[in-house]
């Protein structure tokens, strides 16, 4: 990739967006556009509320009959035919195979801190001296003015290495990104930077995430969503613990007595 | 050093621990000279604050000489005699900016935990559960303050350790619990539970200008002492039936200020009690409200109901619709205690509050497994604990003797005014 190292930053324009990014200089280091995008821009849809409890229902009324028959097969006939319900009550999706449900999924987080936009974009856009601040970074080497590699543990303890590159750079208001091809995990993302009461800035995270083995794979991310929002959040409050109170509050290192058997590891 | 340690419900015990070392740049460590078990540490004791770990060090009401200080730390030095707050504030944030103290939103490291349980995260404690930010407390002979250039606060030499100790908690505490009451001249205020936040709501209601002071409790040697000591009129629950005889001394309006310094493990006779103590058994409530249904029933119409208790989570039968129909006002929360330590320690200074009457044992670290269990069950007259890391046990009787020779020892209520019985 380091054949394309050279290329300008195009101006800020407003209209710059993945179907921009299609036609421009680095279009060919860049994961075919159109499919992709399209899944990943795509919505999920969701059996909501009444429809997961329907599912749910359902499964309950399987097993319940099958209990009543107290038969072992019976059983494991009802317990077969209710894995979809359970699936489609968890994550509102049946569990159908390839394009019709690999849809992305969405991880949305808000914080606000409490400086103003640019010092907040700036001290953002060192990406290299992110790891340092944030738990689930644990290393960005930056390969040009454009293009990133990211390495990122994952909820699990897992490592996900990715390379990024910036698709909209307006220093200040908003830094969005896409991954290159050979991620794990494809991924859409945006950070806008809003003007807040008080000289503060909304820090907005818009990330869409593409897992790999259709529909298995978005069971597993569906599912996992949660505690990816939550990794997301909490590196959130770090980068606005360092920049309102110049570090992020720690208790490691700290003494404490004996611990127990059972609260080895992280206290919550 | 040695700390006392958090090991499970109804158990502390002092272990040998690594000294804390500084860990970020506006750190400080300090010697602790003086510590206290405060009403809180009984929750934590008693198993009623979630995410606690086992080995966890208490204590949040602390003093001591600075030994070292981080780089980022510039109005401090070692040898410096401070008073550390419990809530740990960063001193730069929105709500810090605002006199928030307790609310400060960068100092809680598990601040998620925090905001999935509570909508936001409040300040970090020491010695108060990891959910609270799981800094290990002042119940040691040495503690690490986190941005320690905006907490710890210099006390002159001329007072004592026992005459200002009780600025890092209750006595701030006592004092917001009152003011946030909004006294009026002429004003009854009420105060539900006699320890230490309760005596010292007293005094500072009446410093406040509170007319007549109603004290409600069922240790009959609490309520003498706020008789004495606040010349507070006494409701002893354990023998008169509460809310008529709070109506009879009332005129039958009720309490224009009402306090609730219990908290969730409130006591009580009455059916609701019971239902509580069997829905917390088994994990269907987290609180035992009764003395919060109390002050919602006894206030009167439009007055206020200020709640330095500590709350942890879902109360059942708690009738806000007393509190709306009479349109009280509630105020609560956790003490913003920076607020409060230069006008006090000027009133401590002046000669108007003097806390150290409060304190009814005088312990070093050692005695702290003891302690707790007599202070939880009030035996022994006990009303607030105080220890000295520096001394063990069996020197205690004699150095406590020879340092602070107004005291008479340890065990023995002091001469004069602080008499119990």
């Amino acid at each position: 990739m380091s054949e394309a190292t050279s290329q300008p930053i195009p101006a800020p324009s407003p209209d710059l967006g993945p179907a921009a990014l299609s036609t421009a200089p680095l279009a060919k280091t860049i994961v075919p556009s159109t499919a992709l995008d399209e899944r990943l821009e795509s919505t999920p849809r969701d059996a909501g509320i009444a429809g997961r409890v329907a599912a749910f229902a359902g499964a309950g009324a399987l097993l319940g009959a099958a209990a009543r028959k107290r038969s072992p097969v019976a059983l494991a006939a009802a317990a077969a035919a209710a894995l979809p319900l359970v699936y489609r009550g968890t994550t509102g999706r049946w569990p159908l195979p390839g394009k019709l449900t690999a849809s992305p999924v969405i991880v949305k987080t808000r914080l606000v801190v409490w400086r103003p936009a640019p010092q907040v974009y700036e001290a953002w856009r060192a990406f290299d001296r992110l790891p340092a601040i944030l738990r689930h970074v644990d290393a960005v080497q930056v390969i040009d003015e454009r293009r990133s590699h990211w390495s990122v543990r994952a909820p699990g303890g897992k490592h996900v290495e990715w390379d990024a590159e910036i698709t909209d750079d307006r220093p200040g208001e908003v830094l969005a990104w896409r991954s290159l091809e050979g991620a794990p995990v494809q991924q859409l993302g945006s950070l806008h930077f809003d003007a807040w009461r008080d000289g503060g800035t909304l820090m907005r995270v818009d990330l869409r995430l593409l897992p790999p083995a259709g529909a298995a794979g978005t069971a597993v991310a569906a599912l996992l969503q949660p505690l990816v929002e939550r990794e997301i959040h909490e590196d959130l409050r770090r980068f606005k613990h360092a920049l309102e109170a110049g570090e992020v509050p720690t208790t490691e290192g700290q003494s404490h007595g004996e611990r127990g058997r059972f609260d080895l590891g992280n206290p919550l | 050093m040695r700390a006392v340690c958090w090991r499970g419900k109804h158990e502390v015990a002092v272990e040998s621990v690594p000294d804390p070392h500084l860990i970020n740049p506006r750190d400080a460590i300090v010697k602790v000279t003086l510590t206290a078990i405060c009403g809180s540490d009984v929750h934590l004791y008693d198993g009623f604050i979630p995410t606690m770990k086992k080995g966890d060090i208490l204590g949040h009401e602390f003093m001591g000489e600075v030994v070292e200080v981080g780089p980022e730390v510039k109005n401090l030095k070692a040898g410096d005699r401070v008073v550390v707050p419990f809530t740990i504030a960063c001193g730069r944030c929105f709500y810090c900016a605002k006199r928030l103290w307790s609310l400060c939103d960068n100092s809680n490291p598990n601040g998620v935990a925090a905001e999935a349980a509570y909508g936001a995260s409040p300040s970090g404690l020491f010695g108060y559960s990891h959910m609270m930010g799981g800094y290990a407390g002042g119940q040691a002979e040495y503690v690490r303050v986190p941005f320690a250039d905006v907490g710890p606060f210099k006390v002159p030499e001329r007072l004592s350790d026992e005459q200002v100790l009780f600025l890092s908690d209750i006595l701030p505490t006592g004092w917001q619990a009152a003011e946030q009451c909004g006294i009026e001249p002429g004003d009854t205020v009420a105060v539900w539970g006699c320890g230490p936040v309760g005596q010292l709501a007293m005094l500072s209601a009446r410093l406040l200008g509170a007319e007549r002071v109603i004290a409600v409790d069922r240790v009959r040697e609490r309520l003498q002492l706020a008789h004495e000591w606040h010349g507070a009129e006494m409701v002893d629950y354990s023998e008169v039936d509460m809310l008529p005889a709070i109506r009879d001394l009332t005129g039958g309006q009720g309490p224009d200020r009402c306090i609730d310094a219990v908290g969730m493990e409130a006591h009580g006779y009455g059916l609701d009690a019971w239902y509580d103590r069997v829905k917390v058994s088994v994990k269907l409530e987290t609180d035992r409200p009764t003395a919060l249904r109390e002050v919602l029933q006894a206030c009167r119409k439009g007055g206020t109901v200020s709640i330095p208790g500590v709350y942890g989570g879902l109360l059942d039968k708690v009738n806000l619709g007393a509190a709306f129909c009479k349109g009280l006002t509630l105020k609560l929360g956790q003490t913003h205690v920076h607020r409060y330590l230069e006008p006090l320690m000027r009133r401590i200074e002046a000669g108007e509050i003097d806390t150290t009457r409060l304190i009814s044992h005088r312990l070093t670290l050692d005695d702290a497994p003891d302690a707790y269990r007599t202070f939880r069950d009030k035996e022994d007259g006990c009303i607030k604990v105080v220890m000295r890391p520096d001394l063990s046990r069996r020197s205690a009787v004699h150095d406590l003797d020879r340092t602070e020779p107004r005291e008479p020892g340890p065990f023995a209520p002091r001469a004069g005014d602080g008499q119990l019985h």
